[in-house]
């Protein structure tokens, strides 16, 4: 994943997004009008692009820890440069990318404070969930996270944004910066490790052997 | 697909399901009203806020103190104009429905106001002179040893060590008008004495009979997104200024140098291809395109052109709705556009911009005083839109 995102993907990465039909003019004008001084226009491109934004960072992340600042950063980036987006069309896939690689760097720093804690003897600090434990799928959702932080970061982003998100391969490709091979090699190495682990976690075991619907 | 398969795709699908029940919009909001008291303190691209990045940006400063020091006080400050470099003294005009930039070396901004008129008079390695002739400006002076910042609009003078603020001068009227958001300056007016400072959270408007008024508080307004955006506005050059080649684009064509936001070019070489040419053998998506360079490039009749032939010629396609709601646009606040906006509202009711479109709507009757029309769209628009961006103006106009 690259460290400067950039909002440019490539042509055959590009093709495939378009076809999906996501792409959207409408974000062309309302960027236009923002850099020109529009002040409505920038007002509906965070109001339209937000939650969705802050869903992916959700699903990324798998707790709502974090998602308000990793939202206001990413949007905070996006609106201070939007004069040098070359195709105003590709807004959302910009600033889903930044936030995406926002969370990846999370995700390393808390990988690396739990290492170094377990290295210092310190209990490791539990990540709130979304919600309090209530139900089978509030466990779920716990035990998926706690099996999707054994995955290597990209695998893991590769596999919620499409798993999890619902964004095809193509967007995926774009919003992690690699080409549309490498999305695809990622989700399937990620979709390896989480079925191999499914069945050695003792809550998501129940879900494999039937016991919870 | 094996059962095992199946039974993780219902736990995937489960987990999915159960994110996405939870809503979103505290987190949204939270974030937007931090986003706007970023906005307004980091207008410099970039500012982050870790400690680490902290760290760096002061050592940056420092390095920077140092090639500062080390190329001497003597070279003064360079600036452009839209991208383009421009000389001092040259006049910059603002078209009337965009903002012009000057982005000077040291970080510093200018911002001159749709219609303003100025120019940058002197410039020096600690600052530069700026004349208003007529019009606004938003105004960003980052703080700096030895900063020294003058700007002159008519009988008055704003010396600037490192502020942020907004001037105004009607050259028709007299009136000086100025609020400051950060820092302090220093005003001088045309009567002995007259001279006063204005810090952070103050606002003066004076002529000069009064120029010795006192400053008060700038009245709290609910704070707005795009207030830093504008710095960065895009890239406008005065009628008089010549195109610059950083300006011109590859493309040869005007599609080409619309789509790069090169919208006078792209408007210039239609008009050398024959305007009336380019329209008639135009599709639905150049039409829309064509029109909005126009707007873009401030030539409203060739927009009006591009508009009313995407909408005879292919009424019915997506891009003719949406040529209604730029026709709407385009006679904002005219109660002409209520028309146009509510035929795109017919024709596109589920669109993106229908939102936008329903609050102009309530917009240009509550400016025009029809009370009746007013409520009657705010009710309409808060049942559709609660949370709009048009939301408070109508709870206003229905008096809650």
């Amino acid at each position: 994943m690259s460290h400067r995102p950039a909002p440019n993907a490539s042509a055959s990465t590009l093709r495939v997004v378009e076809d999906s039909g996501v792409i959207d003019n409408d974000d062309g004008e309302l960027v236009r009008a923002a850099i020109g001084g529009d002040r409505s226009a920038a007002h509906r491109l965070y109001d339209k692009h937000a939650p969705r934004v802050a869903m992916t960072l959700r699903r990324t992340l798998g707790s709502d820890h974090d998602v308000a600042d990793l939202l206001h950063d990413a949007f905070l980036v996006v609106l201070e440069r939007l004069d040098t987006l070359e195709n105003p069309a590709l807004f959302r896939f910009w600033v889903t990318r930044i936030a995406v690689f926002q969370a990846r760097r999370l995700i390393r720093k808390r990988a690396r404070h739990r290492w170094l804690r377990l290295v210092s003897g310190e209990d490791p600090v539990q990540e709130p969930v979304t919600h309090p434990p209530s139900d089978d799928v509030d466990e779920a959702l716990r035990a998926t996270y706690e099996l999707l932080e054994s995955i290597p970061e990209d695998e893991r982003i590769a596999f919620v944004l499409r798993r999890l998100d619902g964004m095809g391969v193509g967007e995926i490709a774009v919003v992690c910066g690699v080409s549309l091979s490498t999305a695809k090699r990622r989700i399937g190495r990620a979709e390896e490790l989480f079925r191999a682990g499914v069945p050695k976690h003792p809550v998501l075991k129940e879900w494999l052997e039937g016991a919870t619907a | 697909m094996k059962p095992a398969e199946q039974r993780i795709d219902r736990l995937l699908d489960a987990v999915a399901a159960r994110q996405g029940q939870e809503p979103t919009q505290p987190i949204v909001g939270a974030a937007r009203q931090r986003l706007v008291v970023s906005l307004q303190r980091t207008p410099r691209r970039g500012a982050r806020r870790s400690a680490a990045f902290a760290a760096l940006a002061v050592a940056c400063l420092a390095a920077g103190v140092i090639l500062w020091l080390a190329r001497g006080v003597g070279r003064p400050l360079r600036f452009e104009v839209g991208g383009a470099t421009v000389s001092v003294g040259d006049w910059l005009a603002a078209p009337t429905d965009r903002n012009l930039p000057v982005r000077f070396s040291n970080g510093a901004s200018v911002l001159l106001r749709p219609g303003a008129r100025g120019r940058v008079s002197a410039v020096r390695a600690s600052g530069a002179t700026v004349e208003v002739e007529h019009g606004g400006m938003a105004i960003v002076v980052p703080h700096a040893p030895g900063t020294d910042w003058t700007f002159l609009a008519g009988p008055f003078a704003v010396q600037v060590i490192g502020t942020r603020f907004d001037l105004a001068w009607d050259a028709t009227t007299g009136v000086f008008e100025m609020e400051v958001m950060d820092g302090n300056v220093q005003v001088r007016g045309p009567l002995a004495g007259s001279r006063q400072h204005v810090v952070g959270g103050q606002s003066v408007r004076l002529t000069a009979a009064n120029a010795s008024a006192q400053p008060r508080a700038i009245v709290a307004t609910a704070p707005e997104l795009p207030a830093a955006l504008e710095s960065a506005s895009a890239p406008t050059l005065p009628n008089s200024a010549p195109i610059p080649t950083t300006m011109r684009a590859e493309a040869t064509d005007w599609r080409g140098l619309a789509k790069a936001a090169h919208y006078r070019e792209a408007i210039a070489l239609a008009e050398a291809a024959g305007f009336d040419n380019v329209v008639a053998g135009s599709d639905a998506a150049d039409l829309l395109l064509l029109g909005d360079a126009s707007r873009y490039a401030g030539n409203v009749t060739r927009a009006r052109q591009c508009y009313a032939a995407l909408r005879r010629s292919f009424g019915g396609s997506a891009q003719a709705a949406l040529a209604l709601f730029r026709l709407g646009v385009l006679d904002f606040p005219s109660p002409n556009a209520v028309a146009s906006f509510e035929q795109f509202l017919r024709e596109r009711p589920g669109d993106a911009l229908a939102p936008e479109a329903l609050g102009r709507i309530l917009e240009v009757q509550q400016r025009s005083g029809n009370t009746a029309a007013a409520r009657a769209t705010a009710e309409r628009y808060l049942s559709q839109y609660p949370k709009g961006a048009h939301a408070t103006l109508a709870h206003s106009v229905l008096g809650q």
